[in-house]
C-alpha cells in the first residue's frame, strides 16, 4: 500500500468523524466523549476493509449520529441538524480536518467565542450601513444618515446595536431559542453586506471616502505628474510677483494644503510672519530641509527682507521645493489659466 | 418485513447474548451479530446499544492496547448484565413463543 493510499483513509476517516460529531453538537461534552470515545478506530477499522467509501457502508454521517443518538437513548436533537452535503463539503471537511490538526487551530477556536459581543456590534453597524447604502443610496461610511442627517443615523445605530447585543445575550442563554439555521443564514447575509459596504466605499471615488464631518481630507497640492507644490508665486498680469495674495477655492474655502515635502523629500516649514498671515496667504515665508553633498541636513532659509528683485534671481538653483520661475519667464508670466 | 424494525426491539438482547459468550469491542460485537445471521445490523446502532448498556450499569469495561491498530475498548457483562440478559432472554422466548403460537394457529386455520 503506498502512502496515498494510506493517507486517504485518514482524512475520510477524519471527515467523516468531523461530520457525525457536528451533527450531535447539542450532546453535552460529557455525554458526547462517552459516545464518540472509539468513533474514530471504529471508523478506521472500517475503512481498513476497503472498498466502498465510509458514507456508503455506514450511510450519511448525519443518519449515522442520529442512529448512534437512537440506540444511545439521547434525546432528539431540539434543533434539526444540518445534512452535510457530500461533494464540495466533504472536501471542505478535509481541508478542515488538516487544519484542525494545527495546535493553532485549537487557540484561536477558544478564543472566537469571547469575540460574539463585538460581532454583535459589528453586524448591527454593517446592517444599517448596508441598508443605508442600498435603499438611501447614501455614501456616508462611518455612521449611516439615510439622507437626513447623522443624528437620526446614531440613534438609529444605537437602537440597532442595543437590539444585537440583547438578542445575542438571550440566544446565548438559551440556544434553543434560536433557529440556528436561519441565524446562520441572517449572520452571513450580514457579513456579505458589510463586504459590500465596506469595499463598495472604498471602491468609489474620493468623495465617497470623505468623511461627512466637515474635514476637509482632500490631498496635498501636487501636479499632474505627481511633483509636490510647496509653494505659491502669483504674479500681475504685467510680471510684478505679488504678496500676500489670498487663494480660495470654487466654495470660498481657502487653500492651504501645500505639500510638506519637497519631490526630494524635504520638509517644508511655514514660517511665522509679522504680521500674521492666514494659511491661505501666498507667496508663503518658508525654510526647507535640504541635504548638502556629504549629506548633512542643510535647511533653505528665505531672504527675511522679501524684494521682488532677489526673488527674480535663478540663483538658488539647488533648492528643491522652492520652484522660482526662471528668470526669462519673469517678464511675461504664466497668464493662461493652469489647469 | 422490515427486520430493522425488529431489530430495534431485540438489539440489547443480541448485544448481552453475544458479550454473554465473550468480551468483545464494538466492531467486534457488529461482526459478530452479523455472523449470527443479523445481517442488517447497523454499526451506529450497535456502538449506541453498548453506550446505553454500559450507562444501565450493565456491562464493564476496559481498554486494550493494541501494537499493530487503534486501542480498543472491550465490553463485558457484570452480574447486572447477566440478570438482564436472563430476564429478557425469558421475556423474549415467551413473546417468540406466543406469535409462533400465534402463527401456527393461523396456518391450521388457512389448511
Amino acid at each position: 500500500m503506498t502512502a496515498a493510499q494510506q493517507a486517504e483513509p485518514d482524512v475520510e476517516v477524519r471527515a467523516y468523524a468531523r461530520q457525525v460529531r457536528a451533527a450531535l453538537a447539542d450532546v453535552s461534552a460529557a455525554q458526547l466523549a462517552e459516545l464518540l470515545d472509539d468513533l474514530e478506530e471504529h471508523l478506521v477499522e472500517v475503512a481498513a476493509e476497503g472498498g466502498e467509501p465510509l458514507t456508503v457502508r455506514l450511510g450519511p454521517p448525519a443518519e449515522y449520529a442520529a442512529e448512534l443518538r437512537r440506540a444511545a437513548g439521547l434525546a432528539e436533537p431540539a434543533v434539526p441538524v444540518d445534512r452535510p452535503l457530500p461533494g464540495w463539503r466533504a472536501e471542505f471537511g478535509a481541508g478542515v480536518d488538516r487544519l484542525q490538526a494545527s495546535p493553532a487551530y485549537g487557540a484561536v477556536r477558544d478564543f472566537l467565542p469571547e469575540l460574539r459581543p463585538a460581532w454583535w456590534v459589528l453586524r448591527a453597524w454593517a446592517a444599517l450601513v448596508a441598508a443605508d447604502a442600498l435603499l438611501a443610496g447614501s455614501d456616508s461610511f462611518p455612521v449611516p444618515t439615510f439622507g437626513v442627517g447623522p443624528v437620526i443615523g446614531l440613534v438609529l445605530t444605537a437602537a440597532a446595536v442595543t437590539w444585537s447585543v440583547r438578542r445575542g445575550l438571550r440566544v446565548r442563554r438559551d440556544p434553543g431559542l434560536a433557529h440556528r439555521r436561519l441565524a446562520v443564514a441572517a449572520n452571513g447575509a450580514l457579513a456579505l453586506l458589510a463586504l459590500v459596504a465596506v469595499f463598495g466605499a472604498g471602491g468609489s471615488p474620493e468623495p465617497a471616502m470623505a468623511w461627512n464631518t466637515g474635514v476637509p481630507s482632500s490631498p496635498d497640492l501636487a501636479h499632474e505628474d505627481g511633483t509636490p507644490i510647496t509653494n505659491i508665486h502669483p504674479y500681475s498680469s504685467t510680471g510684478e510677483p505679488l504678496e500676500g495674495v489670498l487663494l480660495y477655492d470654487q466654495d470660498g474655502r481657502p487653500i492651504d494644503n501645500l505639500a510638506p515635502y519637497t519631490a526630494d523629500g524635504g520638509e517644508v516649514r511655514r514660517l511665522d510672519v509679522d504680521p500674521p498671515a492666514p494659511a491661505n496667504a501666498f507667496p508663503q515665508q518658508q525654510r526647507v530641509l535640504t541635504w548638502d553633498e556629504s549629506g548633512r541636513e542643510v535647511w533653505i532659509e528665505p531672504d527675511t527682507a522679501p524684494d521682488p528683485e532677489p526673488q527674480s534671481e535663478p540663483a538658488p538653483s539647488a533648492v528643491p521645493g522652492e520652484p522660482v520661475p526662471p528668470a526669462d519667464v519673469l517678464p511675461a508670466p504664466p497668464v493662461e489659466p493652469v489647469p | 418485513m422490515d427486520t430493522t424494525q425488529l431489530l430495534k426491539g431485540v438489539l440489547d438482547l443480541a448485544v448481552l447474548a453475544v458479550l454473554d459468550e465473550e468480551d468483545g469491542y464494538g466492531y467486534d460485537v457488529v461482526r459478530r451479530l452479523r455472523a449470527a445471521g443479523l445481517d442488517d445490523v447497523a454499526d451506529a446502532s450497535v456502538y449506541g446499544t453498548l453506550r446505553r448498556l454500559f450507562a444501565a450499569g450493565h456491562l464493564t469495561s476496559y481498554v486494550v492496547p493494541s501494537v499493530a491498530g487503534p486501542h480498543r475498548k472491550y465490553y463485558g457483562l457484570n452480574a447486572s448484565g447477566r440478570a438482564e440478559l436472563e430476564g429478557s432472554a425469558k421475556t423474549w422466548a415467551g413473546f417468540a413463543d406466543t406469535m409462533a403460537a400465534l402463527l401456527a394457529a393461523r396456518k391450521e386455520v388457512a389448511a
